[in-house]
């Protein structure tokens, strides 16, 4: 088929539009918006960890200046994660830029994408220790949490920590990539085939 | 209604054929077409207060919905197959059927698909005659190299169709 009859059978086509809504979709399809959900629903949804953590902490550990001290980790952590949710409800106003040229509207996309995976690594990174001595204190304090002696009680840590380190970092890989990794991907692609 | 949103409505009729073709190009059933061209209608209709008519409605249009097509994410949701059956219905006029034409516009969007998401914005530009000079503008490239990009896109687009 020529390129000239194509151009002419498409000028000629005659479609049938649906009717003009000027009503966002419930589905999200734009891979920076999946993102950005994504990150607050992943805010949110440490919330239930609070209550949680303090339920084990009271159920766990007779000690109540240990008790206290995990509480005031727990403070911190909350704090964090409103620190956080602020950071990215401050960045979250809506900029537009469908109307730039199509590189541009790319390279700001990537832009806000790239920012978004900074905030949400480094809200990983800033819960890990946090959460880790919660573990340690409750491993070692724990009413049922007896050992023999010192190095006992070393080796189990540390095994604990590299197998616990090991398996969180492994399952927020792949959550990651799940849930951000592709949307990098697609960005990506199209930025390398404009250029 | 308000004057704007009228104002609007009345713009974006005119060209909304050309829109849903656009839709068409990027997506390949008929509800993420239709979910194209809602979110692509959203978008225009979001950005228009800021329009100050430095260019054509269609030009400022076009490059909104290609800069929405390009990024635009594909269903997750399954699509049952029968509902291609609509898509046939709402394209073509009874009376006006071109068994021949139909075909090769078919084949014509199933080569498109497989193109990548600028290439099918450069073909666009092509087929809607824009030049050189203002595809450069559009996608944010010189013009030289948005000629030779037009020109792989094209001969791609060929191989396709042999």
């Amino acid at each position: 088929m020529d390129l000239e009859n194509l151009k002419n059978n498409w000028k000629e086509e005659e479609v049938f539009a649906p009717e003009i809504s000027l009503e966002k979709q419930n589905e999200i399809r734009n891979p920076l918006e999946k993102i950005k959900k994504n990150i607050k629903v992943e805010l949110w949804s440490t919330l239930p960890i609070f209550p949680l953590t303090l339920w084990i902490l009271y159920k766990m550990v007779e000690d109540k200046t240990i008790v206290l001290f995990a509480s005031t980790l727990i403070g911190v952590m909350f704090l964090v994660v409103i620190f956080y949710a602020f950071k990215i409800y401050k960045f979250y106003k809506e900029i537009n830029t469908n109307s730039l040229s199509s590189f541009q509207h790319i390279l700001e996309m990537e832009y806000q994408m790239k920012y978004y995976r900074d905030l949400y690594q480094s809200y990983f990174i800033a819960l890990l220790p946090i959460m880790m001595s919660e573990f340690f204190i409750i491993f070692l304090y724990g009413r049922k949490n007896e050992f023999e002696n010192f190095e006992s009680l070393a080796g189990t840590l540390i095994i604990s920590m590299i197998i616990g380190f090991g398996l969180l970092f492994l399952f927020w890989f792949i959550w990651y990539q799940f849930f951000y990794g592709r949307h990098f991907k697609k960005i990506k692609s199209i930025i390398k085939n404009i250029k | 209604m308000p004057l704007l949103e009228k104002d609007f409505l009345e713009k974006i009729e005119k060209h909304k054929g050309v829109v849903f073709k656009i839709s068409k190009m990027y997506m390949d059933n008929f509800d993420d077409q239709k979910d194209l061209f809602q979110e692509i209608t959203f978008q225009a209709w979001k950005a228009f207060p800021k329009f100050e008519g430095r260019s054509e409605f269609s030009t400022w249009l076009y490059r909104i919905a290609l800069n929405t097509a390009i990024t635009f994410l594909k269903s997750e949701k399954k699509r049952g197959f029968i509902e291609n059956k609509e898509t046939q219905n709402l394209n073509i006029k009874y009376d006006e059927y071109d068994e021949e034409k139909e075909k090769n516009l078919q084949k014509m969007y199933g080569a498109i698909h497989q193109l990548n998401e600028i290439d099918k914005a450069l073909i666009f530009y092509y087929l809607q005659d824009f030049s050189g000079k203002e595809m450069a503008e559009h996608l944010g490239l010189s013009e030289g190299n948005a000629r030779i990009k037009l020109n792989r896109a094209k001969n791609k687009l060929k191989e396709l169709l042999t």
